[in-house]
């Protein structure tokens, strides 16, 4: 190669944004950075702005296994002991807590980064399939894979190893199959994810509900929310009634 | 010389211009995709330890990082860099790098845009420490601070991270990208006489890895007895 043609590449790569080195910068909108929701409706706390949420057509026996939960819980029984021993949060719980989450966007993947105590999540772009489900490893924030249709980014979901719950009343199952479409608005300072779950053991027809999250400022870094359940306040954070 | 090899060309001069082509164009290396250590992945001498952390009762820093373990803890740096495979994800922006882990650790998140550490008068400390980074030729320079003494804070070679220590990577893709060296070197005054310095190198884990969730169960009592009693003495 001659010394012409070798300065002919290199500006090339330089015009191509280098992309021999796999940099090549995406044509799709940039999602990355911290986003974080706002009380934006004046709903006085967080789960104010969930009420909003319209309400899932679930199955009648979940119905029945809701209705039979809060009438324990309204008995003073403990119906779920995670706070006090630090359980893992299942997904989508990051999604609706008040604590920002990071999106971090390389090519190939991208990471769903939250501070609360649970694992990041892993969106792969690279064209791979869900894995065969006989070999699926279930996990909290599910297999998730990845395409763009226009400026909007889809996700696919499966394999979650579920006990979560949904807003708007449902819930998360290993059977749960979950469609996400993240789209920026207002100039790329709010982020809209539209969710979509269907499970044919919770629900009568998809649950499909809305959040918006807002751009946190420049600058913004993350932090960990730590949870020590050999904290005597944390594991006292669920006291169980005297048995009978 | 490496590192022309993997661009697949034979002319001593063009693969000068398209490595120097790096800086040129403002590009950097790809660090992303899943990493493993291997048993011949460590190359860890030992610590130089202040006469005070050499003379600790060895079972000082085994009860510490038996606790957190455990109560499920998070884990922090450095234990997190060789907990499990990690994935390495760098933004397409060139504003941030994350590094996550299988563990219930918090991601780490590597800030390349340009920012300083954050004050120390105002940030919280945490596990993994506040790190920012900027590339040095092909080199990603990592400096971290900010640290808690929270999680296993064991260091490969000896001593441990504290709310002092302060650590300096740098990250360099090896053999045409199929291995990452990361050379750590910790500095803490009350901890090491010196800088005490090893090298991990990883290698690229196959195409079409997935990300695990190794999770952590407190209320789990087998699990704790087997973690804090005699060996072969429980159930």
């Amino acid at each position: 190669m001659s010394k012409i043609a070798c300065m002919s590449l290199v500006v090339s790569l330089c015009a191509t944004g280098g992309s021999l080195f796999g940099q090549t910068a995406a044509k799709v909108p940039d999602l990355s950075g911290f986003w974080e929701r706002k009380d934006d409706i004046g709903s006085g706390n967080f789960g104010g702005t969930l009420e909003r949420i319209p309400r899932a057509a679930i199955k009648p026996e979940i119905v029945k296994a809701n209705q039979e939960a809060a009438a324990r819980a309204a008995r003073g029984e403990v119906v779920s002991f995670g706070s006090k021993w630090c359980a893992t949060n299942s997904y989508p719980f990051f999604m609706q807590h008040s604590a920002a989450w990071d999106i971090i966007q390389g090519q190939d993947e991208i990471a769903l980064v939250p501070e609360v105590h649970t694992f990041a999540r892993h969106i792969y772009l690279d064209g791979r399939k869900h894995p065969d489900p006989a070999h699926l490893e279930p996990s909290v924030n599910g297999h998730a894979i990845g395409h763009w249709e226009g400026d909007t980014l889809v996700v696919d979901s499966v394999g979650f190893t579920g006990g979560g719950g949904t807003p708007g009343g449902g819930r998360v199952s290993p059977n749960s199959h979950l469609v996400e479409r993240f789209h920026l608005f207002d100039g790329g300072k709010r982020l809209s994810v539209t969710f979509t779950w269907d499970d044919p053991t919770v629900y009568l027809k998809p649950h499909t509900y809305e959040l918006t999250y807002y751009k946190s400022e420049p600058g913004t870094y993350a932090f960990e929310e730590y949870c020590h359940a050999d904290d005597p306040a944390q594991g006292g954070s669920v006291i169980e009634p005297p048995q009978k | 010389m490496k590192r022309m090899n993997h661009l697949s060309n034979r002319n001593g001069v063009c693969a000068a211009l398209l490595v120097l082509t790096v800086p040129i164009c403002g590009q950097t290396p790809n660090l992303s995709g899943f990493w493993e250590l291997r048993f011949d992945s460590r190359n860890v001498p030992p610590a130089p330890l202040t006469a005070a952390m050499a003379g600790e009762d060895r079972s000082v820093q085994f009860k510490l990082d038996t606790k957190a373990i455990r109560w499920c803890h998070f884990f922090g740096v450095p234990y997190m860099m060789e907990g499990s495979t990690i994935d390495i994800l760098q933004n397409v922006n060139g504003k941030e790098i994350a590094i996550t882990s299988a563990l219930r650790n918090p991601t780490r998140h590597i800030y390349t845009d340009g920012r300083g550490h954050v004050n120390p008068d105002t940030f919280d400390p945490v596990s993994n420490g506040h790190s920012i980074g900027h590339w040095e030729g092909d080199t990603l320079v990592v400096d971290t601070v900010g640290f808690s003494s929270e999680g296993i804070t064991g260091i490969p070679g000896g001593g441990r991270r504290t709310p002092d220590s302060h650590l300096t990577e740098r990250y360099r893709l090896l053999a045409g990208g199929k291995r990452l060296s990361v050379v750590f070197s910790w500095e803490d005054p009350k901890v090491f006489t010196k800088p005490h310095t090893y090298e991990f190198r990883y290698y690229r884990a196959p195409k079409g890895t997935e990300a695990r969730e190794i999770d952590c169960n407190a209320s789990d009592e087998a699990r704790a007895k087997f973690l804090t009693g005699m060996p072969g003495k429980q159930e």
